[in-house]
C-alpha cells in the first residue's frame, strides 16, 4: 500500500486522510490544535462551499468549517490505490 | 437608551453582590445550549452586563432552591483555555482569580469527545465540578448509550444527564448543585487528590511537569490552582508566566526543563488531552446495535449547502424574512395595531377631554403625544417578526451554514462569513448588531463590520419608509422596501471596498464548528423578542415621549412664547428654516422635513412621531395626505435615501464608539455617513427628476 503526503487543501470531497503535522504561526496553529486537528487523527473532507472555499471537514464525530488558507497548513497522508 | 441600561446593570450587580456568598460558574463550548440552561436555571433573575475592559457579554443570575440561593456566572463559550481570544482570557482569569465554589461544565452529549477537551483543562483547577450532559435525549436517536455511572466513576465527579431544551433533569441538577456546594468536605471532587494518576499526558510531559513543580515549590510561593499553572508554564504561556513574576534564575531553570520548543510541547499536551477524552468515550459510549440513521444534518445539508442549491436557498430565506415581516402579514398586524390604538385609546381620550371642555392647548398636547407614540407603536409587530425570524435562524443552526456559503464573497469585501450574522441583525437594530460583532475574531474585521452595520437599514427606519411608501407607492410596498434595503447593501459593499485596505487583516482565520440542525427553542425566541419589546417600550416612554412633547411645544409657540395656530410662525419653523437650505439640493429643503431628520438622531422612530406632530396640524388630519401635498415623488425618494444612509441614532453611535474603542473612528464613520447621505440623496433626487420627464 502506498501513501501520499499532501496538505488538506488538496483533498477532494469525500476523501479521507490522516493528519501528519500542523504548521503555521502560533495563534492560528494553536486554534487548529484546540479544535482537535492533531497528528494521528483521521478526517474526512465532506464538501467545499458552493463557491469553492471554505471546506467542511469531519473529525472526532463532528463537523468543522476551515478556510483553504488554514487547510494548507495541515499536512496529511492519504492512502493511495 | 444605552446609558440608562448600563446604570441599571451596575445597580443590579451591587445588589447581586449582597445575595449570598456562594458562587458557581457555567462553562462550556459554544453551541452546547449554555444560554438555554442558564435561562432554565435562573429564570428571569438575571443581569446582563460587560466584562470589565473588554466587550464580551457578562451574565449573572441567581439559582434558588428551598430558600437558599447561589449566584451563577455565565462564562463565555470557549473550546479551550488558550491565551488568544478575549473569551478564553476572561474565562481563565475568572477561574484563576475568583473565589469559585463550583464549576458547572456543560457538555454536548452528542459530541462528548471534543467537549471533554475543555473538561480536561477545568479538572486542573482546585474547584469542584459537576458535568452536565446536555441533549442527552438525542443519544437514543443516534443509536448510542452512555454509561453515566462509569463516567462518574472514571472522573470521580457528578455527571447529570439533562435536556435543557425540553426541561428534563433540571431539578436533579439544581439539587446536585446545592448538595455539592454545601458539602464541606468536597475533597472527593478534587481531581488530582483522590485519583493521583488519571494520567492525561504522556510520561515525558508528566516528568517535565514534576520538575517544574519542584522548581516552583522551592520558591515557597503560595500558588492557587497549581496544576493548571504548571501546565501553562510548560506550554510557555506568556500571560501566566509573567503574572507569576519569576526571577531570572527560575525562568532559566524552567527553560532548561522545557528543552523542546513550544510547538512540540503544545502538540504533546493537546494530544494528551484528546487521547484522554477519546479513551473515556471508548469506555462509556456503546452502540445500541440499532441501525444508525445517517446523520440527518448531512442529508439536509445536501440541499441547504449543495453546490447549486445553496445560494438560491440563501436568497430565498432572506427574501422570505422580508416578505413575512413587511408583506401582507406584517402590514395586517401593523394596521390592526394602528386601528386599536386610534379607536381604542387615542380618540376616546380626546373625546373625554373635549367633553370636560379642557383647555384647547392641553388637548392639542394630548393629541400630539398619543398620535406620535401611537404611530411608532404600530410598527412594533413588524420589528418583532423580523427579530423573531432572525433568532429562529440563529437557534436552528442555519446561521453557521450561511457563514459557510457566503464566506468567499464576504472575503472579497474584507469580511468573513461569520460577519453575516451581525450584518443581518443590523436589519433589526444596530445596537445589538454592533454588540454581536464580538463573535468576530480579528479586531480589524470587527471594526469594518461596525462601520458597515448602519448601512443595513435598521427596523426603526422602516416606519419612515412605510409612511412614504404608503403615500406614494401603495401598490409596490414589498418591492419598494426591498429596493431601499438593497441600496443600503450596495453602499455597504462600496464602502467596504473603499476602506478595505484600512481594515483588511490577512492573518484572519475562520475555523468554526458546523453544529447539527435543531428545532429552535421557543423560550429563547420569546426571551429575545421580549427583550426587544422592553427596549422599545422603554424608548417609547422616555425618548419618544419626551421628544414628542418638546416638538409639540416648539411648534405650538412662537419665539415670543405665544401660542400660535399656524405652525409656520413657531420656534420650530424658525429653527428648521435656518437649516433647511442645506437640503434644497435634495428636494426637501423645508423646515418640517429638516426638524424630523434632526430628531431622528435621537432615535429613528422619532422621525415618524415628529412628522405626525408637525404635518398633522390644522386642517390636515392624515399624515398620508400631508406627505403627498408636501413632497413630490422625487423628493420623497430622496428623503428616504437620506434616512437610509445618514448616521444611526445616538444609542448606536455611542455603542459603536465603545466597540471601536476609539472616538476618532466613531467620528469618522458618522461624518462619512452624513456626507454620503447628503451627496447620494442629491444624486437620487436629480436622477428621479430627469426620469420623471420621460
Amino acid at each position: 500500500m502506498e501513501f501520499k503526503l499532501t496538505n488538506l487543501k488538496n483533498l477532494e470531497s469525500g476523501e479521507y486522510a490522516e493528519v501528519i503535522a500542523v504548521l503555521g504561526e502560533k495563534a492560528i496553529r494553536r486554534r487548529i490544535l484546540d479544535v482537535g486537528i492533531l497528528p494521528g487523527v483521521r478526517l474526512e473532507v465532506v464538501k467545499r462551499a458552493p463557491l469553492g472555499d471554505p471546506v467542511q471537514i469531519s473529525l472526532r464525530g463532528y463537523d468543522l468549517i476551515i478556510r483553504k488558507t488554514e487547510a494548507e497548513k495541515i499536512l496529511v497522508s492519504q492512502r493511495k490505490n | 437608551m444605552e446609558s440608562t441600561k448600563k446604570n441599571k446593570t451596575v445597580k443590579n450587580f451591587k445588589l447581586s453582590e449582597k445575595l449570598g456568598n456562594l458562587r458557581a460558574v457555567l462553562i462550556g463550548n459554544p453551541n452546547v445550549g449554555k444560554t438555554t440552561l442558564f435561562n432554565r436555571l435562573t429564570g428571569s433573575a438575571q443581569y446582563v452586563g460587560n466584562w470589565p475592559g473588554v466587550t464580551v457579554e457578562r451574565k449573572e443570575g441567581i439559582v434558588r432552591h428551598n430558600h437558599e440561593k447561589i449566584k451563577i456566572v455565565d462564562l463565555p463559550g470557549v473550546y479551550s483555555l488558550s491565551p488568544f481570544s478575549p473569551e478564553e482570557i476572561i474565562t481563565r482569569e475568572y477561574l484563576i482569580n475568583r473565589n469559585i465554589n463550583l464549576i458547572i461544565n456543560i457538555i454536548d452529549a452528542t459530541n462528548i469527545e471534543r467537549n471533554l477537551y475543555l473538561t480536561t483543562q477545568l479538572l486542573e483547577f482546585n474547584i469542584p465540578i459537576i458535568i452536565v450532559l446536555n441533549m442527552s435525549d438525542l443519544l437514543e436517536k443516534q443509536g448510542k448509550i452512555v454509561d453515566f455511572c462509569e463516567f462518574e466513576r472514571i472522573l470521580k465527579i457528578p455527571v447529570i444527564p439533562i435536556s435543557a431544551g425540553k426541561n428534563i433533569g433540571i431539578d436533579t441538577l439544581v439539587e446536585k448543585i446545592f448538595y455539592v456546594v454545601k458539602k464541606k468536605d468536597f475533597e472527593n471532587f478534587k481531581f488530582n487528590q483522590t485519583i493521583p494518576k488519571l494520567s492525561i499526558y504522556d510520561n515525558l510531559v508528566e516528568n517535565k511537569i514534576k520538575k517544574i513543580e519542584n522548581v516552583i515549590d522551592d520558591l515557597n510561593k503560595n500558588i492557587q490552582n497549581k496544576n493548571f499553572i504548571l501546565v501553562k508554564i510548560l506550554e510557555g504561556d506568556q500571560i501566566v508566566i509573567s503574572s507569576l513574576k519569576l526571577n531570572y534564575e527560575t525562568i532559566k531553570k524552567i527553560d532548561e526543563i522545557r528543552v523542546l520548543n513550544t510547538i512540540e510541547i503544545e502538540e504533546k499536551i493537546a494530544t494528551g488531552r484528546y487521547n484522554f477524552a477519546s479513551e473515556i468515550c471508548k469506555r462509556i459510549i456503546s452502540d445500541t446495535g440499532k441501525i444508525k440513521k445517517a446523520k440527518i444534518s448531512r442529508k439536509i445539508d445536501r440541499i441547504i449547502t449543495g453546490k447549486y442549491t445553496a445560494i438560491p436557498i440563501f436568497l430565498l430565506i432572506i427574501l422570505t424574512i422580508f416578505y413575512v415581516s413587511f408583506g401582507p402579514l406584517g402590514s395586517l398586524l401593523e394596521e390592526s395595531v394602528r386601528f386599536i390604538i386610534e379607536n381604542g385609546i387615542s380618540n376616546p381620550i380626546i373625546k373625554i377631554l373635549e367633553q370636560f371642555s379642557v383647555n384647547k392647548i392641553i388637548i392639542g398636547l394630548f393629541g400630539a403625544v398619543l398620535g406620535g407614540i401611537g404611530e411608532v407603536i404600530s410598527f412594533l409587530p413588524q420589528m418583532l417578526l423580523l427579530f423573531g425570524l432572525i433568532s429562529v435562524l440563529e437557534d436552528s443552526g442555519y446561521m453557521a451554514r450561511a457563514a459557510f456559503v457566503v464566506d468567499n464573497p464576504m472575503r472579497k469585501i474584507g469580511l468573513s462569513g461569520r460577519a453575516f450574522v451581525p450584518l443581518l441583525m443590523g436589519f433589526g437594530c444596530s445596537v445589538p448588531a454592533i454588540l454581536s460583532t464580538r463573535i468576530l475574531e480579528s479586531k480589524k474585521e470587527k471594526n469594518l463590520a461596525i462601520f458597515l452595520i448602519p448601512f443595513m437599514s435598521c427596523g426603526a427606519k422602516m416606519p419612515v419608509y412605510l409612511i412614504f411608501i404608503n403615500a406614494f407607492f401603495p401598490d409596490h410596498k414589498v418591492l419598494a422596501i426591498f429596493l431601499l434595503y438593497m441600496l443600503g447593501a450596495v453602499f455597504a459593499i462600496l464602502t467596504s471596498l473603499l476602506f478595505k485596505n484600512v481594515f483588511s487583516d490577512p492573518s484572519a482565520t475562520m475555523i468554526m464548528e458546523l453544529p447539527d440542525y435543531k428545532i429552535p427553542s421557543l423560550q429563547n425566541i420569546f426571551l429575545n423578542m421580549w427583550e426587544r419589546i422592553k427596549d422599545f417600550l422603554e424608548r417609547a416612554g422616555t425618548v419618544i415621549f419626551g421628544s414628542t412633547v418638546v416638538i409639540w411645544f416648539l411648534q405650538s409657540f412662537s419665539l415670543s412664547l405665544k401660542f400660535v395656530q399656524d405652525s409656520s410662525q413657531s420656534i420650530l419653523a424658525s429653527l428648521g428654516n435656518f437649516l433647511a437650505p442645506i437640503f434644497n439640493f435634495c428636494g426637501f429643503g423645508n423646515w418640517r422635513a429638516c426638524i424630523a431628520l434632526i430628531t431622528g438622531m435621537i432615535s429613528k422612530e422619532t422621525i415618524v412621531s415628529t412628522m405626525s406632530v408637525v404635518y398633522r396640524s390644522g386642517e390636515i388630519l392624515m399624515l398620508k395626505e400631508a406627505l403627498t401635498s408636501e413632497f413630490s415623488v422625487a423628493s420623497a425618494i430622496a428623503f428616504m435615501t437620506f434616512v437610509l444612509l445618514y448616521p444611526p441614532c445616538t444609542a448606536a453611535i455611542a455603542i459603536s464608539k465603545k466597540e471601536f474603542g476609539s472616538g476618532v473612528l466613531a467620528f469618522l464613520s458618522v461624518s462619512y455617513q452624513m456626507i454620503l447621505a447628503w451627496i447620494v440623496s442629491i444624486v437620487v433626487f436629480r436622477i428621479t427628476l430627469v426620469l420623471g420627464h420621460f
